[in-house]
C-alpha cells in the first residue's frame, strides 16, 4: 500500500518535470534558437535537474516543515536552491558551449533565465515533496488509527469470549454451588474471585494502555479459580522479574495460552501438573514463557492451533518485528516462548 | 432396604462429586456405592458393583464418558450424564442416556429421573 503510493508519487513527479521541460524549451525558442536544438538543451537542462530535483525529498525528510520552525528550515532551503541552480546552471552553459549546442555570443541572458528556471523547479520540486510527505503522514495516520481501532475491538471480542467461555463459566458455577453447602466462606472467596476476573477481563478490552503487570495479576486471578476446581491436580508456579511489570501488553494475549495449558494440561490428567508462567530478562530481550506438563498417556484433546495462530499474529501487530514466538510440543510438556527484543522498542 | 437403587458419582473434580453426593442425599431410595475421578475407575466400579444408575461427567482424565460406556455392561443400567456442555446432548441421548444435566443442576432437575 505504501508502496504502492509512492511509486505513483514518483511517477506524477516526473509527469509534472515535462511541462518545465516544455516551458524551457519554448523559452529557447524565443530566445531565438533553432526548434531542435532547442529540444536537445531544454531536455539535456532540465532531466538532470529532475533527478536532483528528485532528491529534494530527502530534504524534506530532515528539514520538516513546521510553522515554529520556518525561520530554522527557509534559509538552508533557499541556500540549497540557489548552489544547486548556480552550479548547474554554470556548469550547463560551460558544457554546451564547448559542445557547441548554443550559439556564441552573450550567454549571460540565457545564463540567467536558465537559473531562473532551475531555482523556480527545485522550489517546486521542493513544495511537491512536502505535500507528498504531509499526505503520506496523513495516510499513515488514518492507517494506524484504523489498526488500533480493529485492535481494541478484537481484545474486547475476547474479553467477552473470555467471559462467556461456557466451560469455565459453567464449572466455575458448579465449584460455587458444591462450595455454599459445604464451605461458605470459600463460596464467598470463589465469587469474588470471578468477578474480579471478569471485570478485569472486560476493562482489558477498554483500556487505552495495558501492561505485562495487569495481564500478569489477570491470570493470577483465573488460576485461582481454576485452582479451586482442580485442587491439587493443578500446581502453579510464576516467576517474574517485577521490572517486566511495566511493559506495554496486548491484553489478554496470555490469557488463552494459560487456559489453554489448563485445558490440555491439567484437565485430560488424572496427576497433578504444573502450569509454569515466566515474564523474565535474558540481557535486553524480555522472555515469556507459558508452560504446561502433559500426561503423556492422555489423550490429545484436540487443539485446533488457531488459537494459537490468532495470538502469533496479535504479537506481531503489537510488536512488530521486536517479537517472536515459538512453540514447543513434547511428550510431557508444552511451552509457548514469547521472546521481545527491547532495543527494537525503543 | 432392599429397594434402594443403586449409584455411582463419576466426574474429575471433587467438588463436582461433592455436590452430586449432596443433592443424591435428598433421595433416600438411591444410595451411592462409589464416586470415581476418572473413566479407569469408573469402568472398574460399574463392573464391580453392577449399579442401577450411574451419573457421568464427560471430558474427565484418560477416558471420557462415552468410551466408559464402551467398555461397560449398560443393560440394565440407568445412564445420566453430568456435565458443563450441551454439544454432546444428541450423542448423549444416542448412548441410551436417560437424562442429561447441565451443570450447574438443581435437585428438582435431579429428581424425575431417578425416579425411572
Amino acid at each position: 500500500m505504501a508502496r504502492n503510493f509512492h511509486t505513483s508519487a514518483n511517477i506524477a513527479y516526473y509527469l509534472a518535470w515535462l511541462p518545465l521541460t516544455g516551458l524551457v524549451d519554448v523559452l529557447l525558442i524565443l530566445q531565438g534558437i533553432g526548434v531542435v536544438p532547442a529540444l536537445i538543451v531544454g531536455f539535456s537542462f532540465s532531466l538532470p535537474m529532475a533527478v536532483v530535483g528528485g532528491s529534494a525529498r530527502y530534504m524534506c525528510r530532515v528539514l520538516p516543515l513546521r510553522r515554529d520552525r520556518l525561520l530554522q528550515v527557509l534559509p538552508p532551503l533557499g541556500g540549497v536552491t540557489f548552489l544547486i541552480s548556480g552550479t548547474w546552471t554554470g556548469l550547463f552553459v560551460i558544457i554546451s558551449r564547448a559542445l557547441a549546442w548554443l550559439p556564441p555570443g552573450d550567454l549571460m541572458d540565457i545564463a540567467g533565465f536558465l537559473f531562473l528556471v532551475s531555482a523556480l523547479s527545485i522550489d517546486f520540486s521542493l513544495v511537491f515533496h512536502y505535500l507528498m510527505i504531509a499526505m503520506e503522514e496523513a495516510q499513515e495516520a488514518r492507517q494506524r488509527a484504523e489498526e488500533a481501532k480493529v485492535l481494541s475491538r478484537e481484545a474486547e471480542l475476547r474479553a467477552l469470549r473470555a467471559q462467556l467461555n461456557p466451560h469455565f463459566l459453567f464449572n466455575s458455577l458448579n465449584s460455587v454451588a458444591a462450595l455454599t453447602a459445604t464451605d461458605p466462606a470459600a463460596a464467598r472467596e470463589m465469587v469474588l474471585r470471578m468477578s474480579s476476573f471478569f471485570r478485569s477481563t472486560l476493562a482489558a478490552g477498554r483500556q487505552e494502555v495495558f501492561t505485562l503487570g495487569e495481564e500478569l495479576a489477570l491470570l493470577r486471578n483465573y488460576l485461582d479459580i481454576e485452582q479451586v476446581r482442580f485442587g491439587e491436580r493443578l500446581v502453579v508456579r510464576e516467576e517474574v522479574d517485577a521490572s517486566l511489570h511495566s511493559l506495554k501488553w496486548p491484553p489478554l494475549l496470555l490469557q488463552p495460552l494459560v487456559e489453554n495449558a489448563v485445558k490440555h494440561g491439567v484437565s485430560p490428567s488424572a496427576d497433578p501438573v504444573t502450569v509454569d508462567i515466566r515474564a523474565l530478562r535474558d540481557g535486553e530481550a524480555a522472555v515469556i514463557r507459558v508452560c504446561n506438563g502433559r500426561d503423556p498417556e492422555a489423550r490429545s484433546t484436540g487443539g485446533t492451533g488457531i488459537g494459537l495462530s490468532s495470538s502469533r499474529e496479535r504479537l506481531s501487530r503489537f510488536f512488530g518485528d521486536a517479537a517472536t514466538m515459538t512453540v514447543e510440543a513434547e511428550d510431557r510438556m508444552f511451552c509457548v516462548t514469547i521472546r521481545i527484543d527491547m532495543e527494537k522498542l525503543k | 432396604m432392599t429397594d434402594q437403587l443403586t449409584a455411582v458419582v463419576v466426574d474429575d473434580e471433587k467438588l463436582a462429586r461433592q455436590y452430586m453426593l449432596e443433592m443424591l442425599a435428598a433421595f433416600p431410595d438411591i444410595r451411592v456405592v462409589a464416586e470415581c475421578a476418572d473413566g479407569f475407575a469408573a469402568v472398574k466400579a460399574v463392573n464391580e458393583h453392577r449399579p442401577q444408575l450411574l451419573f457421568l461427567d464427560i471430558q474427565m482424565p484418560r477416558l471420557d464418558g462415552f468410551e466408559v460406556l464402551e467398555l461397560v455392561e449398560t443393560d440394565n443400567l440407568c445412564m445420566v450424564f453430568v456435565t458443563a456442555f450441551d454439544q454432546y446432548a444428541v450423542r448423549a441421548f444416542d448412548s441410551h442416556a436417560v437424562d442429561y444435566l447441565l451443570k450447574p443442576f438443581s435437585k428438582e432437575r435431579l429428581g424425575p429421573p431417578s425416579k425411572r
